[in-house]
């Protein structure tokens, strides 16, 4: 949980920064992407060294991996930003700083929603992980300890659990999303034109 | 025509594009363009599509700068935009997260307003009483363009840009619509510069129609419009409407 926030926090800020503006863009897109083409897992033995084996590499690997989807899908959100709202906001006297709050935060938010969602199910991916290589507690262990004993069974339900808080974190996730205000994704063309 | 009573002031503009992607030379768009407009003077641009028409509603809005030429708006060169000169596009251009009430606050509100003034008034003169708490796609088009106009009006702009407003409405919204337009402009007073391809819709509104040449637009004609205000639908009834219809149809034929 903890990862997949710090994840969020980074990755929408520097996502909405780097669509709106070209120069800072052109200095850490290009790195970003460098960094997002290597496998979360090869950071692993580097963050042992770092963290040593536990919770703390955990939680290293989950912002490392999550912030990416936060950051690109919420980069091209921004980028996409129709002109006209940008260009209606300062005629109606915004400055730059209220454009970004008020019109391109929530003109990008279907976008974000979207990266939100894939960091999250990729969160809880590398909280297994961790469980399976290092943290001795929790489902991901329990299914090692399970395969050690060869109990398919246990491994089975391990992984059905798995799915299954997955699942729920997703729809807990959307619920949240949904009651923020501004939300407006989906509220779009349902219902019929008076 | 002139001294401190002209509103805006287009003297010898050039716009050029010189980013075309094949390389070639620059495209050219309005040339050497010099116009005016007094105070309170509702302004028609009619040309032929492509003509630079709305690039000169860009330039009076701030949105993109002249090539070269000077503009001033009330005395002032343009420089960014500002709530002074509203806009009203084509398309809709509503925030869509917001209802129809935070839409038309979404000014005062960028301002810090304390006292934000009260909506009711603006939805009653824009015919949408009622409507404040809708998102705007359960509008119809003609719907969002009335919300549009009353986002603009609560900021009193003294300068009113309209990009065809209503080239994507139906016959009849569009002529509800006009009415609206001239009404608003007897009650506020505000200079409107108005573009459109519509000969009837020009001479229902203007005081003067400027009729510009295919690109790059330079003045090819001014007709003025030779009715009194305040005006209403009647006047699209009379004979000398039609007959300065023709007269602008005319006109037009002859600057392509």
């Amino acid at each position: 949980m903890a990862g997949f926030a710090i994840a969020s926090l980074i990755g929408i800020p520097t996502g909405i920064l780097s669509g709106r503006s070209s120069r800072i863009c052109a200095v850490i897109d290009p790195f970003i992407h460098l960094l997002r083409s290597v496998p979360g897992i090869a950071w692993l033995p580097l963050a042992m060294i770092w963290f040593g084996i536990g919770n703390r590499t955990s939680l290293f690997l989950i912002v490392l991996a999550a912030f990416f989807p936060a950051y690109v899908s919420t980069y091209q959100g921004a980028r996409n930003i129709s002109p006209r709202w940008v260009q209606t906001a300062e005629m109606l006297g915004a400055t730059r700083q209220q454009i970004l709050m008020r019109v391109v935060l929530p003109g990008a938010f279907p976008s974000i929603e979207t990266g939100l969602r894939i960091s999250l199910g990729i969160s809880w991916a590398y909280v297994v992980l961790g469980e399976l290589t290092g943290v001795n507690s929790g489902l991901g262990a329990l299914i090692m300890d399970a395969r050690m004993m060869g109990d398919v069974i246990i491994v089975m339900v391990g992984i059905i659990c798995i799915a299954l808080l997955g699942r729920i974190s997703d729809l807990l996730l959307q619920f949240l999303l949904h009651r923020l205000p501004g939300h407006y994704a989906g509220r779009t063309g349902r219902e019929e034109i008076l | 025509m002139n001294g401190a009573d002209q509103a805006i002031r287009f003297y010898e503009v050039s716009k050029d594009f010189s980013n075309s992607p094949d390389g070639k030379a620059p495209l050219s768009v309005l040339h050497r363009l010099t116009f005016s407009a007094g105070t309170g003077e509702f302004v028609v641009i009619l040309g032929p599509s492509g003509c630079g028409k709305s690039t000169i509603l860009n330039i009076l809005a701030g949105f993109e700068r002249q090539s070269s030429g000077r503009v001033s708006v009330f005395g002032l060169e343009v420089g960014s935009p500002s709530s002074e000169h509203g806009m009203i596009f084509q398309e809709d251009s509503l925030f869509p997260w917001l209802t129809v009430k935070d839409n038309i606050l979404f000014g005062p509100h960028c301002r810090g307003e304390k006292s934000l003034p009260d909506i009711r008034a603006y939805l009653e003169l824009v015919n949408l009483p009622g409507f404040e708490e809708f998102l705007p796609h359960r509008l119809s088009g003609g719907m969002k363009q009335r919300v549009a106009l009353a986002r603009l009006l609560i900021n009193h702009p003294r300068l009113l840009l309209m990009d065809e407003p209503f080239g994507a409405l139906d016959a009849q919204t569009r002529e509800d619509m006009q009415e609206l337009v001239l009404s608003v402009q007897m009650k506020y007073g505000p200079t409107v510069v108005f573009v459109t391809h519509d000969v009837d819709e020009a001479v229902f509104l203007a005081d003067r129609i400027l009729i510009l040449s295919a690109r790059p637009a330079r003045l090819s004609a001014v007709v003025p419009v030779p009715a009194t205000r305040p005006r209403d639908a009647r006047w699209r009834e009379e004979a000398l409407f039609h007959r300065t219809v023709a007269e602008v149809r005319h006109a037009l034929k002859k600057s392509t």
